[in-house]
């Protein structure tokens, strides 16, 4: 357990020496950023719906579900690696400051709008819904986490606004960061999938539900 | 040593001390899990700061602690270290560690190895896993980091970790442990 002053001492004599011989230090550094991280904010959709785009390849494992995470700058990140349990992940951003609506339920008839065709052809959702079949679906947020399903949210209450983040993924996860800091009064972050597949979530900002595109939008404000 | 401080050692020789300090106890005791040659145990351990020394700079301290982010490189020397010939590494390397051990040394590096017999079977049996798996399973079970700093030190995300880590355990369960806990494999090291 203890380095007695022997080779210890004599490695960092010459380490020292390869640190003291070596040039000097540039003043810029190289930056590389580890991850593209493709937000959109303030798309401003004037009627209440959101777009929800996504990336994804498909991976609908059964291990951790979902992984939630502060940063030190306030923000959350979240990583879903399967949907499985919406209502922990729910409760995990919620207990994290993010007022958070989970719905993993693929519900085509609520889709309000065909969104360009859909994205990722190769990963059907399990809902039965082929394709641009599936759809944005939220639940009714706040205090009652009741998740209401309609088959088609009225499109017109006017909400303020919406952020939309693309969620991109990592090693078949859906990965991508909220910063509560940013919600205002009465937003509520939806968390949905169109196709009942990872490849396929999609989070949204809104005061209200958002309606979505029946598929993976373009991220066109 | 606070992370905004880690690029110094790359140029600060009183920097790296303190660096050096803080985690050569650390960085031998995760070589000699891994290999049970004192000598070789020595040159790892100088190359190990070396290649601290050189992945300095581009540090970033949202990478994490520098002890996670020391044991991410820690593992990469030693992975390339059975990768390839002995000679061949010493043939670049700037301080040759096992040049530096007087007997007393090598008795002590000994000691270690030998405390370390057990992990190092561990090790060896992590063979057949896939390397993903592997390098999370070792940095959590041999060198008792969590899944968050072993994610830190691989440079993957922490939930990845997770999922690993609970892969290569199912995986290992029946081959490692069944046997009332105790390896099949002997210690490696050539």
């Amino acid at each position: 357990m203890t380095a007695s002053p022997r080779f210890e001492d004599r490695l960092l004599q010459q380490l020292r020496q390869v640190v003291a011989d070596r040039p000097a230090p540039r003043v810029a550094q190289r930056r590389r950023p580890r991850r593209t991280r493709l937000a959109l904010t303030g798309v401003g959709v004037a009627a209440a719906a959101a777009a929800v785009a996504v990336v994804a390849t498909s991976n609908d494992g059964s291990h951790s579900a979902y992984a939630v995470q502060a940063q030190a700058d306030g923000a959350v990140s979240v990583s879903i690696h399967s949907l499985s349990d919406a209502e922990g992940l729910q409760r995990s951003l919620r207990s994290a400051g993010v007022p958070a609506v989970v719905d993993y339920v693929p519900d085509a008839s609520a889709c309000a709008a065909p969104g360009p065709p859909a994205a990722s052809p190769g990963t059907p959702g399990m809902g039965g819904t082929a394709e641009r079949g599936a759809t944005l679906r939220t639940g009714t947020a706040g205090s009652g986490p009741r998740l209401s399903q309609e088959g088609k949210p009225p499109p017109g209450d006017g909400q303020r606004r919406t952020t939309m983040s693309v969620v991109s993924t990592r090693g078949g996860d859906a990965t991508f960061t909220i910063d509560p800091g940013t919600l205002k009064p009465g937003d509520k972050v939806y968390i949905t999938t169109s196709t009942g597949a990872v490849s396929s979530i999609g989070m949204a900002i809104a005061a209200h539900k958002p309606t979505a595109a029946c598929a993976p939008a373009a991220p066109t404000p | 040593m606070e992370p905004d401080e880690l690029a110094r050692i790359a140029h600060d020789p009183a920097a790296f001390e303190a660096f050096y300090r803080e985690h050569v106890e650390a960085v031998q005791r995760f070589v000699v899990r891994r290999v049970a040659d004192p000598h070789v145990a020595a040159d790892l351990t100088a190359d190990v700061f070396l290649a601290a020394i050189d992945a300095a700079p581009s540090y970033q301290s949202g990478r994490g602690v520098p002890a996670a982010w020391v044991f991410g490189i820690a593992r990469n020397v030693v992975s390339a270290e059975h990768r390839r010939s002995g000679r061949e590494r010493r043939a670049r390397a700037q301080v040759e560690g096992r040049r530096l051990l007087d007997p007393d040394d090598v008795a002590r590096m000994q000691d270690r190895i030998d405390a370390e017999a057990r992990a190092r079977a561990v090790y060896a049996a992590l063979a057949g896993l896939p390397e993903g798996e592997r390098a999370v399973f070792e940095l959590v079970a041999l060198d008792d980091l969590t899944p968050a700093e072993a994610a830190t030190a691989l440079g993957i995300r922490a939930v990845t970790a997770r999922v690993r880590l609970h892969r290569a355990r199912a995986s290992l369960r029946g081959q490692l442990f069944d046997d009332d806990a105790r390896p099949t494999t002997q210690p490696m090291e050539a």
